[in-house]
């Protein structure tokens, strides 16, 4: 009866809020897939959680979020490595869709190849608008990792897009120049 | 700091999300998830302790099938395998799907076509057959049945097309020049249980019907822990034991199923694009010179469609 209630509850938060929070999710996670999988999740410990949580449950969602986000792709690499371990000798790799990119645009493509960490700050700093202090309560760490991780993580952009707009200029589709990078 | 770039990734990551919008009743399938990956877990683990105690002859059995030291059964391993099970079984991916799924029947089955599917085990009018291969089209139900003797000789071929809710069912028996067609009701989806302990297997049809449907459902009742890895068919496939119906092989890429064993028959799978040539395989065409004959009885409870059974 109270877990009806929460999901009720839950739902109507959502059809407000829920959009902007699986935007966030797709560019966290890098497929709109994903994007759900990582939202549902966040969902679940919600849920979980619900009792002790005080007013709007926004905050403590989007926080699981972001702290899912790093941990999801380490768990994944861990389970990935166990499968291999079970089928002993086999060098195959296991296939994970999870790692696919449905998104096209350049630059959110190339922030998948981040990693799980710089992305997430990235996406903080730069889609949700947040500030420095913002971004590191968020995401749990101190304002001088945020700003090394954005740092870091701009400058393997620029250089992911440089290369990347090296290899479109020699098809004449170059959108973002090295110019515009410099 | 390059405002450029910012700039860019802003109005990169705005265009990329324009379109996305969050489905109507996550938080219920939220709720849902949570509470059956408790009962996943939970089972797991008791399946864990389970083997724990039984000791070193299941050790010893498995050590000897994969060759390599025993790893103890993984809750989290587990329930993410069989997450991606479910996943890949899931309507949304498998309607564009052809199913192929063969089973074979031990030495002396006798089995044949009958108006709602195929009837047998020991029938006097039936045919000594020693693999059946159901083709399916997941998305919409039409399925043909073709039985073979061991030797690959065709036996007879029944296909069910469904329209209007009833389905039509034509029927070639090879092996004495035969056909026949017949009407049979459309019969009710029988609800799936939780988790098959009985000696029959019961497959609805329709979405989430088949196959996909009968192993997501038994997965859901949360006794299979991954034992290891076993070439099935060429593949390096994964395997899930401990249900209570058999054991399942699933591709360690696509997470399908490759084989499943069902007390003493197997069942080997295929999934192929629904391409037209793959369509063309649930056809059955009448060859000349055939005789048409009145349709054998229809099973006895057309509601409950028993695709095959067993008794232990």
């Amino acid at each position: 009866m109270h877990a009806d209630r929460a999901v009720a509850d839950l739902e109507l938060f959502l059809a407000e809020r829920g959009d902007l929070l699986l935007r966030t999710a797709v560019l966290l996670a890098g497929s709109r897939e994903a994007g759900e999988d990582l939202l549902q999740t966040a969902l679940e410990r919600l849920l979980k959680r619900w009792t002790t949580i005080e007013g709007s449950p926004e905050g403590y969602l989007r926080r699981t979020l972001y702290h899912l986000a790093a941990d999801r792709w380490r768990q994944q690499a861990a389970l990935h490595r166990q499968l291999r371990l079970l089928r002993a000798g086999d060098a195959a790799t296991v296939a994970d869709p999870m790692a696919e990119v449905e998104l096209r645009d350049s630059l959110v493509r190339l922030l998948m190849q981040l990693p799980p960490r710089q992305r997430a700050v990235i996406v903080a700093r730069y889609w949700e608008q947040l500030s420095e202090a913002e971004s590191a309560q968020l995401l749990g760490c101190s304002i001088g990792t945020v700003k090394s991780a954005t740092a870091r993580g701009l400058q393997r952009l620029r250089e992911l897009s440089g290369s990347s707009a090296r290899g479109q200029e020699d098809g004449g589709q170059a959108r973002i120049s090295k110019e515009r990078m410099a | 700091m390059n405002m450029d770039l910012e700039d860019q990734l802003r109005l990169d990551m705005e265009r990329a999300t324009r379109d996305v919008r969050v489905p109507h009743g996550l938080a219920i399938k939220a709720d849902r998830h949570r509470r059956k990956r408790q009962r996943t877990v939970r089972m797991a683990t008791a399946a864990a302790t389970a083997t724990a105690l039984v000791g070193g002859v299941a050790i010893a059995g498995v050590a000897g099938a994969f060759g390599e030291a025993p790893t103890s059964p993984n809750a989290k391993l587990t329930a993410y395998v069989i997450g991606r099970v479910q996943r890949a079984l899931a309507p949304a991916k498998v309607d564009d799907m052809v199913g192929a799924v063969r089973t074979t029947y031990p030495p002396g089955t006798t089995i044949g076509p009958v108006p709602g599917g195929l009837s047998g085990m020991g029938g006097a009018s039936h045919w000594s057959v020693g693999y059946v291969v159901v083709w399916a089209d997941q998305g919409t139900g039409v399925s043909k049945f073709a039985g073979y003797t061991s030797g690959g000789q065709h036996v007879f071929d029944a296909e069910i097309s469904r329209a209007n809710g009833a389905a039509t069912e034509t029927a070639v028996i090879y092996r004495d020049s035969t056909w026949w067609t017949a009407t049979v009701p459309r019969p009710p989806a029988p609800p799936l249980a939780d988790c098959i302990r009985g000696n029959a297997v019961y497959l609805r049809p329709g979405p989430d019907g088949g196959w996909p449907g009968f192993i997501r459902s038994q997965l859901a009742c949360g006794a299979y822990t991954v034992a290891g890895h076993q070439v099935v068919g060429g593949v390096d496939t994964i395997k899930l034991t401990g249900g209570p119906w058999g054991t399942l092989w699933v591709n360690p890429a696509s997470y399908l199923p490759v084989q499943v064993n069902f007390g003493p028959q197997h069942m080997t799978f295929q999934w192929l694009p629904a391409t037209p040539v793959n369509l063309a395989q649930l056809n059955v065409s009448v060859p000349a010179g055939f005789q048409q004959v009145q349709p054998p009885p229809p099973r006895p409870n057309p509601g409950t469609p028993a695709t095959f059974s067993w008794t232990r």
